[in-house]
């Protein structure tokens, strides 16, 4: 019998209690424990179940193409493979990365080095991007050592390529990734994301970039796919979880270019800066447009380097301004034809009346105007001061207007607001009225000197190329409202057309349709026997007006034309910057654009203008310092 | 004396034993378990821990019907030359190659197994049998130093391997012992309750700074006083009473603000895992979304995602109860708890009700050893107990786990069916 501290049943049993209560008491936590995770909060960790095996994949919607008028494809959509390199699983195999960089032919110290700046960068340990378009040993170098490997990534990518290069490449635009600051911006982006920088490209991304589709797939702790969710159907409902979609591609855009057109006008266009465009002048569709210099869109997509980003874009040439709806240039003697609307609209001439004859000057105040023609015109009428393009006339009908009342006319064909045109970034351009003046200059501060000036197209007034087109375009459809456009549908992936560009022209009821067809007439004169003959089709009957815009360097040709002129089927506008006079730079250029044009087939016609004629306007006729010296005397009256 | 009488048998013990066996070899099928449809993706070869676990189960129940037969006597018998022996074993293993950090295993031909759980074994056997003396009053110091010592032994050898789970089950058998042979009450309290101040205070101090206050603290310290006032006849006891656990809580917090920061970091990841989400507390976190997400009925046999997904770490081993969890829902947890309650309490039953004064003490230490390991467990899977890494008895694979409590069910078969022997 054992003692009785120990073996007393008594003792023992209390013991057993205290005990009892210890095991019974830890158990019932347990439990209560297990109540609370299975049953109390079940819902909640079963989305966290979900969750840690779902991961939503992004399935990128393929943008939309772009295409010409006739529906060939200007930018398309190629697949590429990009290599990702997801550094938190690089840990431990740094040695095999070592191998990859060895296998791939990818420079191990610059990976390493460039790997560690990422890191820093982004402690998150998202993935870096190693190689933008992998070639074709890569992939399969990357795809037989799977398992090798697992650090890497292949990523199959739509990238962007402009089969024409430079073509159109302003209207087109660009597009690049997006940025650090895209991504904080808009919460619809994704990294990695291709986003339109400029160009139609920009302009419509929305209809451009569908919708991404998404699909759930099951992954395990290590990160290998499993394959797609099935048990989704189960818990939907559930917050923050969502069904695969499949992605919806972009809408395909069909411009109003030309294609065969814009191929010639790029061919003929030789001069390394400055910008043509051609409107249809009934749609306002924009059949071509090229601003000098280009550049080739294609670089973008492989990854632009930042050497030559920095050429691209501190180039002083600047190739990535679009000249066409960006630059503005003093209209010249272009601005003569809104001169002689707002004459004729005011009465402040009529056109029979003869003025003062030029004798190659026109002396006002203090001041001494000349004519681009030094042995002066004679005396004119008004016909033919727009067909010899007499600056002494217009600087006396400038004296007979108000600067609100040239202001009127330029307004009415579109002048000093911006066109709507469906390209980023235009130029609004400047035409002065009174109450402009007044704060350009002080109350009173300014004088008629200026309006001469204005009245030849020179000083504060300023044109973008599309304006001037969008100009002559009403001229030519006789005075009706035209929206410059180079989208003329969006057709979405059902082939539904989801967008109609333009619209119809509306005409204006303020256009006196007579001195519409005046300025008309006096402008076949300018081809037919004025200063634009150099621009003569044979066999078509066109209208222009050349224009030579004074600038701190050579001056700049500009012309205008439009054609047939019995039915008018093209407008266009030409700036050649630095290329001289209108007449002689710029008429010749719209020639060989409007032969392309009317005989597409054959080969551009060659110089059938003698060149003696050609040099209608005399390089000698302007001081090119003229307007700038005026300026600087102030107001002279 | 070795007949055994069938009707004797303890089938309290007897059939929750071998129900939990059968649930750890399928929960561990279930472990091993790919859908043929992933197996191209999944590398196979995790049915072998199925397959071996099932050879470990016959040997075990080889075992349990050895231990069941042979007189206890031997056990006692045998303490002391056994527990030397693995003394030597525990310093041997220290010279093996260390294996996932530390070095637990000896090899034995194709078999490895841990000296470290047949010492639990051995020190149950051998403290049993020097407590069950009569003239080893366990309020002597001489005697509690003698236990102490035969426990901190092995004890120290193991937390050197490095094994901090499987050493802390050393001291907690030995408390159970003493506290069963007749420890003074008081005096175990006085031992014990600085050890649990120390764990509550470092557990509320994270919650302190977070801005919550410690309740568990201020409850404990009320259960302090409480217990003092009670033995307020003893006033020497009861001021030592609170002013050590007092001290204690002062203490703590300041030495701990003497460590380093990544010394508390770590300190804190062992007590409060997912205060360090991305360490030890990711084990955690995911094996508690797993058993959470298991809900009432659980997700279904072999349908666990967690498991199949491998978010939950060391599946077959530690956290096997996860996977079962998960898979079973509350119901299939709340099953397990109470087979395991069962066998303990039942050995509770049988420690007052046998004779013989060793086998009442072992009994009691077995007990102590199955309620440590599965409260330490379970408590690791659902973020009560720190990650020690010591196995669920029957659901965890290993040989020399289920093979040491095979053994313990057999003995405790053994007690139940000589109830009056002396």
């Amino acid at each position: 019998m054992a003692g009785i501290d120990f073996q007393n049943e008594f003792i023992l049993d209390h013991k057993r209690r205290i005990l009892l209560l210890i095991v019974v008491g830890v158990a019932a936590i347990i439990m209560l424990r297990l109540f609370y995770l299975q049953i109390v909060r079940s819902g909640y960790y079963h989305k966290l179940a979900i969750s840690n095996m779902i991961q939503r994949e992004r399935i990128i919607a393929p943008r939309g193409l772009i295409r010409s008028s006739d529906g060939s494809k200007l930018v398309v959509n190629v697949p590429a493979y990009q290599i990702n390199i997801l550094p938190g699983r690089i840990r431990g195999r740094e040695d095999r990365l070592a191998l990859a960089c060895e296998w791939l032919d990818i420079g191990k110290e610059k990976l390493f080095s460039s790997l560690e700046e990422w890191n820093r960068k982004y402690p998150d340990g998202r993935e870096m991007t190693v190689v933008q378009t992998a070639e074709k040993e890569q992939i399969s170098i990357l795809i037989e050592n799977k398992s090798l490997f697992p650090f890497f990534r292949l990523l199959m990518k739509h990238r962007r390529y402009y089969p024409e290069g430079d073509l159109a490449s302003h209207v087109l635009g660009y597009v690049g990734e997006v940025t650090d600051e895209d991504l904080r911006k808009r919460d619809d982006l994704h990294a990695g994301a291709l986003v339109g920088r400029t160009g139609i490209e920009s302009m419509y991304e929305k209809y451009l970039k569908g919708e991404d589709g998404v699909k759930i797939v099951e992954v395990s702790a290590e990160g290998t796919r499993i394959g797609e969710f099935e048990g989704l159907a189960d818990n939907l409902g559930m917050e923050g979880f969502v069904e695969s979609r499949p992605p919806a591609p972009g809408s395909d855009l069909y411009l109003t270019i030309d294609i065969a057109f814009q191929r010639a006008m790029e061919k003929e266009f030789d001069w390394d800066k400055g910008s043509v465009i051609a409107l249809d002048p009934y749609t306002g569709g924009v059949l071509a447009a090229v601003s000098r210099p280009s550049y080739d869109p294609n670089i973008f997509m492989g990854g632009i380097t930042t050497e030559e980003w920095d050429s691209l874009h501190r180039n002083a040439e600047r190739p990535m301004f679009n000249r066409t709806v960006q630059a503005t240039y003093p209209p010249a003697s272009t601005f003569k034809l809104m001169v002689t609307y707002a004459a004729l609209h005011f009465h402040a001439l009529s056109t029979t009346e003869r003025l003062r004859s030029c004798n190659g000057g026109y002396q006002f105040g203090n001041r001494y105007f000349r004519c681009w023609k030094p042995e002066g015109h004679g005396s004119l009428n008004l016909f033919e001061a727009i067909v010899n393009s007499c600056d002494v006339y217009f600087y006396q009908a400038g004296l007979k207007l108000d600067a609100d009342e040239f202001a009127y006319a330029g307004r009415l064909f579109g002048l000093g607001r911006q066109t709507g045109i469906d390209l980023p970034s235009e130029a609004k351009g400047t035409l002065p009225d009174h109450s402009y003046l007044d704060r350009r200059f002080g109350k009173k501060k300014w004088t008629k000197g200026h309006l001469l000036n204005y009245s030849i197209g020179q000083g504060e007034v300023l044109t973008t190329p599309v304006q001037l087109c969008q100009m002559v375009a009403m001229i030519a459809n006789g005075g009706m409202r035209i929206k410059p456009h180079v989208v003329e549908r969006i057709v979405d992936a059902d082939g539904i057309a989801v967008y109609e560009g333009g619209g119809s022209a509306v005409d204006i009821p303020q256009i006196d349709d007579k001195i519409i067809a005046f300025i008309r007439q006096a402008m076949e004169g300018v081809v037919t026997g004025g200063t634009g003959r150099a621009s003569a089709v044979p066999g078509v009957r066109s209208a222009g007006k050349t224009g030579t815009a004074q600038n701190s360097g050579k001056d700049h040709a500009l012309f205008v034309a439009y054609a047939p002129v019995q039915d008018p089927q093209i407008a266009i506008a030409i700036v050649m910057e630095g290329a001289g006079h209108g007449g002689a730079m710029a008429a010749p250029m719209a020639r060989r654009i409007l032969s392309a044009w009317f005989n597409p087939v054959t080969e551009p016609v060659e110089d059938s203008v003698p060149a003696e004629d050609a040099d209608a306007e005399p390089v000698t006729a302007w001081n090119g310092s003229f307007s700038y010296l005026y300026m600087e005397a102030g107001g002279v009256d | 004396m070795a007949e055994r009488n069938i009707r004797n048998l303890e089938w309290a013990i007897l059939i929750p034993a071998v129900l939990l066996m059968i649930i750890g070899l399928v929960n561990l099928y279930s472990v091993g378990h790919v859908p043929s449809e992933l197996q191209e993706t999944f590398r196979q070869g995790s049915s072998a821990f199925f397959y071996k676990q099932l050879m470990w189960c016959v040997a075990g129940l080889v075992l349990m019907g050895v231990a069941f037969m042979i007189p206890f006597r031997y056990f006692e018998g045998t303490a002391v030359v056994s527990y030397c022996l693995l003394l030597v074993l525990l310093g041997v293993v220290l010279l093996f190659e260390p294996l996932k950090g530390s070095s637990r295993w000896i090899g034995f031909g194709p078999f490895r197994f841990q000296p470290s759980e047949l010492m639990k074994i051995a020190m149950i056997f051998i403290l049993a049998r020097y407590l069950s003396e009569k003239r080893n009053d366990p309020n002597r110091p001489k005697v509690i130093a003698t236990a102490i010592t035969v426990m901190a032994l092995p004890f120290l050898l193991i937390l050197k391997q490095p094994d901090l789970g499987t050493a802390l089950v050393f001291p907690a058998i030995l408390f159970c012992l003493l506290f069963w042979r007749g420890l003074n009450e008081g005096l175990l309290i006085l031992f014990l309750s600085p050890i649990v101040s120390a764990f509550l205070t470092i557990y509320c101090e994270s919650a302190f700074t977070r801005g919550s206050y410690p309740y568990p603290l201020l409850f404990f310290f009320v259960l302090i006083l409480y217990l003092a006032y009670r033995r307020r006849d003893r006033i020497l006891e009861s001021a030592m009473l609170v002013v050590t656990n007092l001290g204690i809580m002062l203490v703590v917090p300041a030495l701990i603000n003497m460590l380093k920061p990544y010394q508390q970091k770590r300190i804190l990841a062992f007590l409060r895992p997912e205060s360090d989400i991305l360490g030890m507390g990711w084990q955690v976190f995911q094996s508690k979304v797993a058993i959470g997400s298991g809900g009432f009925f659980g997700k279904g046999f072999l349908q666990g995602t967690q498991k199949m997904y491998a978010f939950i770490p060391e599946r077959h081993s530690d956290f096997a109860f996860s996977v079962f969890s998960e898979e079973r829902g509350f119901v299939g947890s709340f099953m397990v708890l109470c087979l395991f309650t069962i066998i303990i309490t039942r050995g509770f039953y049988l420690a007052t009700k046998v004779k013989n004064r060793f086998a009442s003490l072992a009994t009691i230490g077995i007990c102590s050893y199955f309620a440590f390991h599965v409260i330490i467990n379970i408590g690791m899977t659902i973020g009560l107990a720190p990650v020690t890494g010591l196995p669920l008895p029957f659901l965890s694979y290993g040989g020399s786990s289920m093979l040491v409590t095979c053994f313990f069910v057999g003995v405790l078969l053994n007690f139940g069916s000589s109830f009056y022997e002396y």
